[in-house]
């Protein structure tokens, strides 16, 4: 049971880490991405305002939901392992 | 200095890929001759060839052990061990111990009339230092050259060698845009500081000369 709790623990620290910097790393993309269109379509008014929505409609987009599959696959990985190791 | 380089990048690598030929799956075509369970000490380093007991008020340093004799399509004995990885490294979350042995058995089978098995393993059999590969499970096939394709190590082997390079190329692109500007500033500091010294050098003997007169 002991190392079952260290794996669990481990994975959640690597895990966290991982999916922190892939967060960040992705938004901030976002963020510079929607710079770059205001700058090439010359677009006018309140600039700041328009990053901010952009980067609004990204914290809902499918993009941010899918970061989670940095948790799903090693999970998903290891019970597959689990299941044709020991019951297939 | 470039010996020492290629000594620590060969030394480095050199452990790194015999780390993954112990810990990654292979496959053997075998007949299996008898199963056996004997006594272990483990109280010396060669304990990391060993599984770890997942009890830890278990962590004797003698222990039984099950092993699987058997033999390969060439005629070459080789042992397995069997033992639980459980939740422990290498990763392969083997939990069956005890059915993996009842299949075992059910597999003996003598010379006359082979009944020939896949047995999915990892790690070294060494005879000087009485390590053995832990099976992980046994499958029968039609015969001794019917070898499973490794499909697994391809995919990560692939996938790892992808990982590296991508780091490789990205850590060169980082040391030529950021570090190599650095370094070429501050040699052309040193060049310009001597140039500097020297030519107030040079003023400095043209005065004394003139001094001299």
């Amino acid at each position: 049971m002991f190392a079952f709790l260290r794996l669990v623990l481990l994975l959640l620290i690597i895990l966290t880490l991982i999916y922190g910097g892939v967060s960040l790393y992705s938004r901030e993309r976002r963020r510079a991405k929607l710079k770059q269109h205001w700058a090439v379509k010359g677009l006018t008014g309140d600039r700041q305002s328009f990053i901010q929505r952009g980067l609004k409609q990204y914290d809902h987009s499918l993009r941010r939901r899918l970061i989670l599959l940095v948790y799903i696959l090693p999970l998903s990985a290891i019970a597959l392992v689990i299941y044709v190791v020991n019951f297939s | 200095m470039a010996y020492i380089k290629w000594g620590f990048l060969i030394t480095v690598w050199s452990v790194f890929a015999a780390f993954l030929h112990y810990t990654l799956p292979q496959y053997d075509v075998v007949r299996i001759v008898s199963t056996y369970e004997e006594r272990q000490e483990l109280d010396n380093w060669k304990r990391i060839f060993w599984s770890t007991p997942d009890n830890p008020t278990q962590a004797a340093i003698t222990r039984d052990v099950q092993f699987i004799q058997s033999f390969r399509a060439n005629g070459d004995a080789i042992v397995y061990r069997n033992e639980d990885t459980g939740w422990h490294w290498p990763p392969y979350f083997k939990f069956d111990t005890a059915n993996l042995y009842t299949e075992a058995n059910d597999a003996i089978s003598t010379k006359d009339d082979p009944e020939w098995v896949v047995v999915l393993h990892y790690g070294w059999r060494s005879v000087f230092l009485s390590t053995f590969p832990n099976a992980i499970s046994i499958t029968p096939v039609s015969g001794p050259d019917d070898k499973p394709l490794n499909w697994f190590n391809f995919i990560f082997l692939t996938l790892l060698a992808a990982l590296f390079w991508a780091i490789y190329v990205r850590w060169r692109r980082f040391r030529r845009d950021r570090i190599d500007p650095v370094l070429e500033d501050v040699e052309d500091g040193f060049y310009a500081a001597g140039d500097a010294i020297s030519e107030r050098r040079g003023r400095l003997r043209r005065w004394f000369s003139s001094l001299k007169g």
